[in-house]
């Protein structure tokens, strides 16, 4: 289970490289969300993967227990990552409609006076 | 001990925010409130150092949470120095963003969101969860994404689209750093991390030492050090200047901060990372100014130059020793002061000539030469010349690192001041000095250096009781070098 979330995590991060190192502001951002899903899945696997097991560490069950501490944080994460991403896709599009161009090296052109 | 105290200076900002919104079309309760938040939080600060320096460190438990796994607020000696340091400078620029901030920022909501933006701050001083730091930075980042895209023109839309998309990865880098850390000690609490750390394993030694290094990659985009700082001379040129003050005064700080918290009590004085710390910041003082002589707009320059200063902080770190903490923590107090007050300067150059390029301006002294004056102070103490507050800085510095017979590190920031005093002579020059440009614009200076004031003003009391000053420095930065002090008041043993 945990070599097939790292073979994921791997995946997701390479991916998100190759994304962010394009030249168009909205493949960038995406690159960015793949970094975002990479993490929280890093953190769930750092907690120690386990199946079926609850939360809570009921007394008559013994001591296997799935961590809810990292659940906890990647939802922190999740929501964090959801506003900081739906200010960064507005801002993609606005900054298109004032220089009408996707690229972020165009970007460069404008001068401060 | 547990101290109520210690959340004041998240709460005052977020209740100010609060009540804000609820004068969403009054923005003169709004100026007022701002004003009244920052001083709150002032006054607030300086009864919690009183209380840090007598009963030791002050620990606040979240809903009762005790230490590991609650969430905690610890107020060291450090902490307050910052504390007090952001509510100064979001006093001084309240004072500014006055008559700066047009109507129709105004109108949307730029008072709020300077208040979140002090709540993110002065969260990140204070927390004592490595988790909650992230969350402190997020929101005091979401605050200001927003104030730098401010007001949509399109020049401000290419700084902020760059920013905010530097600043998320770095974000994910440190989502990234937390997991690791996780799994190796099991716990998020900072204090329980450091004691986690000294007794780990000799084979995960190098794991850690990798995760401190994604956490300083993490802290070296914030603070922009060499070669992370791309992002900041295209972001701070383009918001208003109260805006672009208040990032450059004390954002960049928390980011030194967070270093100096790093790696004095999570990973201390491990030989590997602070030679890394130490050339990095020697590159970002040099490079950092050299940038900075290459440019002519006013403000562009002046975020080169933060590249630079931040370099002579985060050295005094890599030194490692109670003199070079007290360095970097005095020149921490120094800059912030000095390079939001020259921010705010640019600002009104800006207004008067209509310009932001120094090549066309000129013979402002003529005109306004107590404003000039100002400037001037406070560009002689950047570039470090006695008797000003930049001086005694770099010659903490300057002695620590006699102190431990690091010569090369010693030349590094005697040519690195050197450069500074090149550039700043530049804008002297260029700007203020010279014959008179045909017309300046009608500004009333009068109103918009009373931040001004304040900031050189603190400068000079740094400068003129520096002794005082660096004892107060001194403890906090032995307070920093033995860490089973913060552990103590953390875990209660």
């Amino acid at each position: 289970m945990i070599g097939l979330l790292a073979i994921i995590i791997g995946f997701l991060v390479g991916t998100g490289t190759y994304l962010i190192l394009k030249k168009t502001a909205f493949k960038v951002a995406l690159g960015l969300v793949l970094y975002g899903q990479a993490a929280n899945l890093l953190i769930i696997t750092m907690g120690g993967v386990k199946l079926g097991e609850p939360p809570i560490i009921l007394r008559e069950a013994g001591i296997s227990y799935s961590d809810p501490l990292v659940q906890a944080l990647i939802l922190t994460a999740i929501v964090i990552g959801f506003g900081v991403t739906s200010y960064l896709l507005v801002l993609v599009y606005r900054a298109y409609q004032a220089h009408d161009s996707d690229s972020v090296d165009l970007f460069e052109e404008v001068d401060d006076k | 001990m547990i101290n109520n105290l210690a959340v004041y200076p998240i709460l005052i900002p977020l209740v100010a925010a609060i009540i804000q919104l609820f004068f969403a079309k009054n923005t003169f309760v709004q100026r007022v409130l701002s004003v009244v938040s920052s001083a709150l939080i002032l006054i607030a600060v300086v009864f919690l150092y009183i209380d840090v320096r007598t009963n030791g460190i002050q620990v606040y438990w979240m809903s009762d949470w005790v230490a590991p796994f609650g969430i905690t607020i610890v107020a060291d000696l450090l902490a307050c120095f910052m504390l007090f340091l952001s509510a100064l400078a979001s006093l001084a620029m309240s004072a500014y963003a006055m008559v700066d901030i047009d109507a129709n920022r105004e109108k949307y909501f730029h008072f709020p969101l300077f208040q979140l933006l002090l709540m993110g701050i002065n969260g990140a001083f204070l927390t004592g969860d490595i988790f909650n730091l992230f969350v402190m930075y997020e929101v005091m980042l979401m605050a200001s994404y927003v104030l730098l895209a401010h007001g949509s023109e399109a020049r401000q839309l290419r700084g902020s689209l760059h920013y905010v998309m530097i600043n998320l990865f770095a974000s994910t880098f440190f989502l990234f750093g937390i997991g690791l850390i996780y799994g190796i000690t099991g716990t998020l609490n900072m204090a329980d991390i450091a004691v986690a750390v000294q007794n780990a394993d000799p084979d995960t030694q190098g794991l850690l030492t990798a995760v401190s290094m994604m956490l300083f990659v993490v802290f070296g985009v914030k603070t922009a050090l060499v070669p992370l700082f791309f992002w900041m001379p295209d972001a701070y040129p383009q918001p208003p200047v109260a805006t672009a003050a208040m990032f450059a005064a004390i954002m960049t700080k928390v980011g030194v901060y967070s270093i100096t918290r790093t790696f004095t009590l999570m990973f201390p004085g491990d030989e590997f990372t602070l030679t890394v710390i130490k050339i990095v910041a020697v590159a970002s003082m040099l490079i950092g100014v050299l940038g900075a002589i290459a440019q002519t707009n006013f403000r562009r320059l002046l975020a080169f130059h933060s590249v630079s200063q931040v370099g002579f902080m985060v050295l005094g770190v890599g030194f490692f020793s109670p003199m070079g903490l007290a360095g970097s923590i005095y020149f921490v107090m120094h800059h912030s002061m000095i390079k939001s007050s020259l921010f705010l300067c640019s600002g009104i150059a800006e207004r008067l000539t209509g310009n932001r390029d120094i090549k066309k301006m000129g013979g402002i002294i003529e005109k306004h030469p107590f404003y000039s004056a100002l400037f001037l102070i406070a560009a002689f103490s950047l570039a470090g010349l006695p008797p000003f507050s930049g001086f005694f800085g770099k010659l903490i510095l300057l002695f620590a690192g006699a102190e431990l017979n690091e010569y090369i590190f010693l030349a590094a920031i005697l040519v690195g001041g050197f450069l500074t005093l090149f550039s700043m002579v530049k804008i002297w020059q260029m700007a203020y000095w010279g014959k008179r440009e045909p017309e300046f614009n009608k500004v009333k200076v009068g109103s918009f250096i009373w931040g001004i004031i304040i900031l050189v003003g603190m400068s000079m009391v740094l400068a003129i009781f520096v002794q005082p000053v660096y004892d107060m420095v001194l403890e906090a930065a032995e307070q920093l070098l033995d860490p089973s002090q913060y552990i103590n008041a953390v875990l209660r043993k």
